[in-house]
């Protein structure tokens, strides 16, 4: 028997200001798009935005999904899969 | 709770088997959602009648439901945390706060069906509608059972009494929960946020 993992996880302070990031990172998302200019220009729009979503998806996974924490087999788990529908999906994308 | 169950057994991976099994299934669901969202995006302006998506979509709703998810999973890990630390009343009031989070998003999406409904867009109006109703409707079972799952941990916590505290099973729901999160911070963005591109 092990004892559980919970010393390891954040303290509640990192949460909030995850959560307040998390925040900030929507409503830059939603003055970005309110921009009649910017939302059309795909050259900015997609790296932009997708840089923006990735800081969240990582803030959430590393930090709320205890990630960063945990053994490094759930990393390995989760990253493969996600990595492989990533690259499955997007050569998908292109080739249609 | 009870002392040992505080602790998870030994097991080869070092990992409890609940919760390698919670993520062995989500990462069985990148590959659902996956699917979905490459569905949609291939669909999406191929309608040849209805309203186009961006006649219709209204980010400032979603922007504002996209905020209660992201603030659900603050109280998610909130709640794990009170627990882990066996306060009853923070692990009972976040943990309410988790289904509030889900009941007032899955409030969001009835009014957003129901607007889009009402401007003519349906389930079999056209390949964008079922893409997109496919995709989002199956988002939003996931967010019905998460909200089952945690109403159940709660009524739970009150019928056990003050001593139950259960850590493992609330991180696994938690996982869930997360993730139906994660995925719908890139369907705002590539649904919603990427609609003029």
């Amino acid at each position: 028997m092990v004892k559980s993992e919970k010393s390891k996880h954040a303290t509640v302070k990192l949460y909030w200001i995850f959560a307040g990031i998390l925040c900030v990172i929507t409503l830059v998302e939603w003055l970005i798009f309110r921009n009649e200019e910017l939302r059309s220009n795909a050259t900015f729009m997609v790296p932009a935005l997708s840089i923006l979503s990735l800081m969240k998806f990582s803030m959430v996974c590393g930090w709320y999904m205890h990630l960063r924490y945990d053994n490094k087999i759930l990393m390995k788990v989760f990253g493969f899969s996600a990595f492989m529908a990533a690259v499955t999906f997007g050569i998908l994308l292109l080739a249609i | 709770m009870s002392a040992h169950e505080d602790v998870v057994h030994s097991t080869v991976t070092g990992v409890d088997n609940r919760k390698l099994s919670m993520w062995v299934l989500i990462a069985s669901e990148c590959f659902l959602f996956g699917s979905l969202i490459v569905n949609y995006l291939i669909n999406r302006d191929r309608g040849l009648a209805g309203p186009t998506a961006r006649q219709i979509y209204d980010i400032d709703i979603t922007t504002l439901s996209t905020f209660d998810l992201l603030m659900s999973s603050v109280a998610m890990v909130l709640a794990l945390h009170a627990c882990q630390n066996r306060e009853l009343q923070k692990f009972r009031f976040w943990t309410g706060m988790v289904v509030l989070g889900g009941v007032i998003f899955l409030g969001f999406q009835f009014y957003e069906f129901s607007h889009f409904v009402h401007l003519g867009l349906g389930l079999t109006t056209n390949v964008f509608g079922s893409s997109f109703y496919l995709l989002t409707g199956c988002h939003g079972a996931h967010v019905f059972l998460g909200v089952l799952w945690m109403s159940s941990i709660l009524a739970t916590s009150f019928v056990r009494g003050e001593n139950w505290f259960p850590s493992l099973p609330l991180e696994v729901a938690g996982l869930y929960w997360h993730f139906v999160d994660v995925v719908w911070i890139i369907i705002f963005t590539v649904v919603y946020l990427f609609v003029y591109i």
